[in-house]
């Protein structure tokens, strides 16, 4: 069933972004320009940029394991033995480091195999506190600081001046973002939830600067009466990397029209947009501490009350967890928090996709059951 | 279910190990009628020494695993997880503790008594992911227990700074100041050292004991590496020391009479990450 038509789609350079950002990013990086690469957003992007580099996230996509299998064993997410893989075939030659807002123990380890094979250049894991107290708060600040003298070391500088102008930036580049997740949860979604993800994740892989100017030109042109079609069964997708954002398509043409979600490379990167504080660096701690939380660093309980309240703004009526195979955190929060769901008559269903994100009949079958069960039962 | 075998206990103090797990279970299991709170916390993160220096029970859920896997209860204790959602690629410490807090631990019938139900919860931030959503799970079943919310440095042992140790001293004392809240004991600062002073030799005592295996012929084999319980749950007591010291002057003794494992050594093997508990005959 193609709910969407669209000619002349105003997010086709952003989907051409993504295709040629290996190369953008190769020229870029010939140019002297910097770049650092980070896997989790939990990494301060506003610290890389504030020091002069260009942060861009590091995605595994789509594939089979083959170099890499030397170095990692077979049950680790996709995402991390891919973009291994990737970074082994030169695909990530352009970047000066890595930095990593330590979030899960793959991530955690691949950093160190990236060191390991990777040399001469900069592999920095920002420890970052589980408790959001005074204490732990002046330990992130120091925790920063040492990240801002590594920085430093190849080539950074570092002011809090330049954190402002950059907190500023992705404040307004999150702003932009929510307001286009907005248009969805109120039921005027001005694209199609593939095509916003595209939208999104090629803001993770261009300079900040020149993806608020792409993105404000997108924002003038959207109709005011949107043309998507607004039946299906409203869902809230939460879950971890999205590589192929074929699965958004295959919910929305299976029954069902994603409302909301709590993916990682979708509202849980935006959300807050910004912090509060009397300094640039308070507001930026302030930020982080207060996220959209990952499962890697929450518990199900507090996540649970978020998808209860993210469900209830939004409309939706079931969950959809799309979740990578291996992926511990999501996988060992899944039981608690689909019965906290149900227990509220919201059903959910897990779907888990490995490194080739292959969608199958047998994906489809599952998903119009569950939009039948549950668009029968409403 | 596939076939195990106990391992061959070559020293006499590794045969020993027995009556020290069970001397801890059974001091853990009767902790409350003795009038000494209980807390559930994950290994090795330094509060150890506090709990032994206020005279509580420390209990390590993570280390009850290998128990359930020595003892063939892991498959009864993976089905009742399962049930519950948890998926088969998760972490088998985690389904095992989940599924025996949900199962077999509300029977009549565990090992060496089973686990006394916690007073407290140290639940950890840090450590591995496993071991942090271990502890939620526990802090959902045990709603009466009193939490702790852990964190600790993630930092690698050759870039620790002083902003490190800062934070790690003031949770410490945030620690010290829960424990008192909630049980009513005052931590003693000479008790407290002496604690740590015990705490100090054993690992000495492990270090020294880790050492004799670059010996040809080695003189203990992997198999034996059970002897870390008392690491792991005694440390900071005298019964670790007493326990190590002795392991020690056996494996010394051996080691200086040229008596290895096995006659002529051909390859000697490097056994990286966690035995199989649940087949150490295997090894």
């Amino acid at each position: 069933m193609q709910k969407n038509k669209m000619t002349n789609n105003p997010t086709d350079p952003f989907k051409e972004s993504i295709a040629n950002s290996q190369k953008r990013l190769l020229a870029l990086s010939a140019s002297s320009q910097k770049i650092i690469g980070y896997f989790c957003t939990y990494t301060p992007v506003e610290i890389l940029h504030a020091a002069g580099f260009v942060p861009i996230r590091i995605g595994g996509g789509m594939g089979r394991m083959d170099k890499a299998a030397a170095h990692l064993p077979e049950f680790i997410c996709p995402f991390m033995k891919l973009s291994l893989e990737k970074a082994l075939g030169g695909q990530f030659d352009f970047l000066s480091g890595l930095v990593q807002g330590y979030s899960c123990d793959a991530a955690c380890g691949l950093v160190n195999i990236w060191k390991d094979i990777f040399k001469g250049r900069l592999f920095h894991s920002l420890p970052i506190p589980y408790n959001n107290t005074r204490e732990s708060r002046a330990y992130y600040r120091s925790a920063i600081l040492e990240l801002t003298a590594r920085l430093e070391t190849i080539g950074g500088q570092f002011s809090e001046t330049a954190l402002k102008a950059s907190m500023d930036l992705y404040s307004r580049i999150r702003r932009l973002q929510l307001e286009l997740y907005d248009h969805r949860q109120k039921g005027n979604p001005a694209i199609s939830s593939s095509r916003l993800m595209t939208l999104v994740d090629a803001g993770a892989l261009m300079p900040p600067d020149h993806y608020l100017f792409m993105l404000r030109d997108f924002m003038n042109q959207l109709p005011e009466d949107s043309q998507e079609a607004k039946d299906g069964f409203p869902v809230l997708v939460s879950g971890s990397l999205i590589e192929d954002s074929g699965i958004l398509d295959m919910i929305e043409s299976s029954g069902g029209r994603i409302v909301a979600d709590d993916l990682c490379n979708g509202f849980r990167q935006m959300f807050p947009p910004d912090g509060q504080g009397e300094t640039p660096m308070d507001r930026l701690i302030d930020r982080y501490m207060n996220r959209f939380p990952c499962p890697a660093r929450s518990r199900a309980v507090d996540r649970s009350r978020r998808l209860l309240d993210l469900a209830r703004d939004s409309g939706a009526r079931g969950v959809i967890f799309v979740v990578q195979k291996f992926c511990t955190p999501h996988l060992a929060d899944y039981p608690a928090v689909s019965e906290t769901l149900k227990k509220n008559g919201i059903p959910a269903i897990l779907v888990e996709m490995d490194e080739t994100w292959q969608m199958e009949a047998q994906l489809k079958t599952r998903l119009e059951s569950f939009f039948e069960m549950t668009g029968s039962r409403a | 279910m596939e076939k195990t075998q106990k391992s061959t206990k070559r020293l006499a103090t590794a045969k020993e190990l027995q009556k020290v797990v069970a001397e801890y279970y059974l001091r853990c299991i009767s902790a409350k009628s003795e009038g000494r709170p209980v807390g559930w916390m994950p290994p090795m993160n330094g509060a150890i020494e506090l709990f032994y220096a206020m005279d509580l029970q420390p209990v390590f859920p993570e280390n009850w695993s290998p128990v359930c896997a020595a003892f063939g209860l892991t498959p009864q204790n993976f089905t009742v997880s399962e049930n519950m959602g948890y998926s088969r690629d998760l972490c088998g410490y985690l389904r095992n503790i989940i599924g025996y807090v949900h199962g077999l631990m509300n029977e009549k019938d565990s090992p060496f008594g089973g686990l006394p139900e916690p007073d407290m919860l140290l639940s950890p931030g840090g450590g591995c992911v496993p071991v942090m959503k271990i502890f939620h799970a526990l802090e959902r079943r045990f709603p009466n227990a009193k939490v702790f919310y852990a964190d600790l440095p993630q930092v690698a042992v050759e870039d620790i700074q002083d902003y490190h140790v800062d934070y790690a001293m003031s949770e410490s004392q945030r620690l010290a100041d829960f424990l008192t809240e909630t049980t009513g004991r005052r931590l003693d600062e000479g008790r407290l050292k002496e604690t740590v002073i015990l705490s100090d030799r054993a690992c000495e005592l492990w270090d020294e004991i880790m050492s004799y295996r670059r010996c040809r012929p080695v003189p203990f084999s992997a198999a034996e590496m059970g002897i870390m319980f008392v690491m792991v749950t005694l440390q900071g007591t005298q019964i670790a020391v007493d326990y190590l010291t002795r392991v020690r002057d056996e494996i010394r003794q051996k080691a200086e009479a040229g008596v290895g494992v096995i006659e002529n050594e051909k390859i000697r093997l490097f056994w990286d990450n966690i035995p199989l508990w649940y087949n150490y005959g295997a090894v």
